[in-house]
């Protein structure tokens, strides 16, 4: 990561700080780096910083400390909107307009000429699904419908860099596989898209990399890959009892391992924490030697879900904050 | 510009959807049915299309007083409706815009498609002065085809009015930003900006008040009348020149009555208990009208000013704006 130059960067944070009039400090020195073209995932549990970070890089917010460019300009540049698209989290639809005009006055702000505008309106109700409702008003939207909306919105400019606030937020099993795809398509075009949701489940099927985020700082930072790197491991489920077997117990434990029984006491388990196959031979070995019989031997990882708990866990106490997230 | 341009259509759109933009569509219309329902024929006057007759010797058609009538009811229409109360009902419109756009929702997706934030506050500020210029263009348009249709005068300095409108307008407008922005709450800058506004007109008329003369014709109190004077001038000269404007724009729409519309009231009050008012008493009440007291080069000064001040009061509402965490 370090010889990346910093335009193959979409976001470079050096150090970021906020702290806000009272006092709160919603981000503490933040780095981060995004690379163009990727999928970037940001989770934290609430109030962890997640929203004024995106809205410092938006120039919604203005840090307090700065060290760091979006697209190669600094942070907090107005100059920058004109490549960015935003959906944010609460978006606060204008009660005078129907959806089509919401896009087209989206349009109207990029400077799009009238016949280009009705060109990409039509191109995005039709990404969007929403060509059928292009004249209600979005109030009458339902929120998977406003949140269609705002990814129509934030990709009026055809922007480079898209932040994506919960873009999945309310919406239904098919509607989020949809946003899935259009996101991928996204990075198909070259686009970066940073993304942020509760739903790890979801950033675990679509990010390049990712970022946790804890008190205002990144905890962990890179590919679910890089990330879940440590908690490689393998299971082996074993027919019968291995804790009545002290050899095998110890051989286990000496490898670092641990050995369970199942509640029905059935069925033993074998957890080594390795992701080398070399290492787990000797075990497969004794208890073929003891005529254990093997009923599998899997390679496991964390998930996205285990590796964001373990690191709320071990990061300290948590005192959700009240900073707009 | 373009954003800017979008934002003022953006904003012209949302207020023209409001109801007060109705009200204030059919009052100016009234306004101008009013004045049109006003005639004089060969026995006097009357008004709601002859619904209410006065006989009267003076006030009938093609006498200076019918062109007084006429000339004084447009004046005050233009005076009170175009520039006075047809502004401050679109204030009422216009003082909920900016602080529901600053509301995080609504920042969120204006404020990351503009180059600057002064764009959106230009944006909305210009979208407020269209807005009210749609009901005063329509009420001088009615009176000025009024005028000419009772009296053959075809006026066309009365459309002056409508810069001097939106110069009132403009004023209490931009200050109703700036409170928006502060405080981000439309009532309290529409309250403030109400107080704010009647401050200036009576800080105004106060400063412009001629200094009381005594009986032996020299300035009463030369020293405390001084005094007190000139620090009002003090006070009042980088504010809106509200009475300078007001007599301006009375002098541009270029309506000089015959004899003075006042005289006339006053004649007619008195020619309702004597019907028939006498050609004596007609005489008696013809006075010398006064000179005009604002000149151009006061009136260039006083426009001047209040632009400036609007100018300013904007440039500050966007710095505070830039400060301001969305």
């Amino acid at each position: 990561m370090s010889a990346l130059q910093s335009i193959d960067l979409a976001i470079d944070l050096k150090s970021l700080t906020k702290v806000y009039g009272n006092g709160v400090q919603a981000l503490d020195h933040l780095s981060m780096r995004v690379r163009r073209g990727e999928i970037y995932g940001l989770l934290g549990p609430n109030g962890a910083g997640k929203s004024t970070l995106i809205k410092c890089l938006t120039g919604l917010v203005h840090p307090t400390q700065c060290r760091g460019t979006v697209l190669g300009y600094p942070v907090g540049d107005p100059e920058v909107n004109r490549q960015l698209g935003y959906l944010p989290e609460n978006a606060s639809w204008p009660e005078h307009l129907t959806a089509g005009q919401v896009l087209d006055f989206a349009g109207r702000l990029h400077g799009l000429i009238p016949k280009e505008r009705r060109r990409r309106v039509a191109e995005l109700l039709n990404l969007t699904g929403l060509e059928a409702w292009k004249d209600d008003r979005p109030q009458h939207f339902s929120k998977g419908m406003k949140q269609r909306l705002g990814v129509a919105y934030a990709l009026v400019g055809n922007p480079e860099l898209v932040f994506l606030d919960e873009p999945t937020d309310g919406v239904d099993p098919v509607g989020r596989k949809e946003m899935r795809d259009l996101m991928r398509n996204l990075r198909e075009e070259g686009k970066t898209v940073f993304v942020n949701s509760h739903l790890l489940g979801e950033l675990e099927l679509i990010c390049d990399r990712m970022a946790i985020l804890m008190r205002g700082r990144v905890v962990r930072q890179g590919s679910l890959e890089e990330l879940t790197l440590e908690s490689c491991r393998y299971e082996i489920a074993v027919s019968g009892n291995l804790l009545v077997n002290p050899g095998l117990q110890d051989l286990v434990q000496r490898l670092g391992g641990t050995v369970s029984l199942t509640p029905d006491g059935v069925e033993s388990r074998i957890e080594l924490p390795t992701r080398r196959p070399q290492l787990v031979q000797p075990v497969v070995d004794a208890l073929r030697h003891e005529g254990y019989l093997l009923l599998s031997v899997t390679p496991a990882r964390q998930s996205l879900e285990e590796l964001f708990m373990e690191a709320i866990r071990t990061g300290g106490e948590f005192h959700p904050r009240e900073t707009g997230d | 510009m373009r954003a800017v341009f979008a934002i003022a259509n953006d904003t012209l759109t949302l207020l023209c959807r409001r109801r007060l933009f109705w009200l204030n569509i059919w009052l100016s219309v009234a306004v101008v049915l009013v004045v049109a329902s006003m005639n004089c024929g060969k026995d006097g006057w009357s008004i709601g299309f002859g619904l209410r007759s006065w006989n009267s010797g003076y006030l009938i058609k093609g006498s200076i007083w019918e062109k007084t009538l006429f000339f004084g009811v447009v004046r005050r229409a233009a005076l009170w409706w175009v520039a006075g109360a047809a502004p401050l009902l679109a204030l009422f419109s216009l003082a909920s815009v900016v602080p529901k756009t600053l509301k995080s929702g609504q920042a969120a997706l204006l404020f990351t498609k503009t180059r600057g934030r002064s764009e959106v506050l230009l944006g909305r500020f210009a979208g407020g002065l269209i807005f009210a210029a749609i009901p005063a263009l329509i009420c001088v348009t009615g009176l000025f085809l009024t005028l000419g249709w009772r009296t053959g005068v075809w006026e066309p300095r009365l459309f002056f009015s409508i810069p001097f409108a939106l110069l009132f307008f403009s004023v209490v407008a931009a200050v109703t930003v700036m409170l928006g922005v502060l405080t981000k709450s439309s009532s309290a800058s529409l309250v403030v900006a109400l107080i704010f506004a009647s401050s200036v007109i009576a800080l105004q008329d106060a400063a412009a008040r001629p200094s009381a003369v005594d009986e032996e014709g020299e300035l009463n109190g030369l020293v405390r009348a001084s005094g007190g004077s000139f620090a009002l001038q003090a006070i009042a000269w980088p504010l809106p020149r509200t009475q300078q404007l007001t007599e301006g724009m009375d002098r541009a729409i270029g309506l000089k009555s015959p004899r003075l519309f006042r005289e006339l009231i006053r004649l007619w009050q008195v020619g309702n208990v004597h019907v028939g008012a006498t050609a004596v008493e007609v005489l008696d009440a013809t006075q010398e009208l006064p000179a005009d007291e604002v000149t151009p080069l006061k009136l260039g000064e006083a426009i001047m000013v209040t632009t400036g001040f609007c100018g300013m009061t904007l440039v500050a509402a966007a710095l505070m704006l830039n400060r301001r965490d969305l």
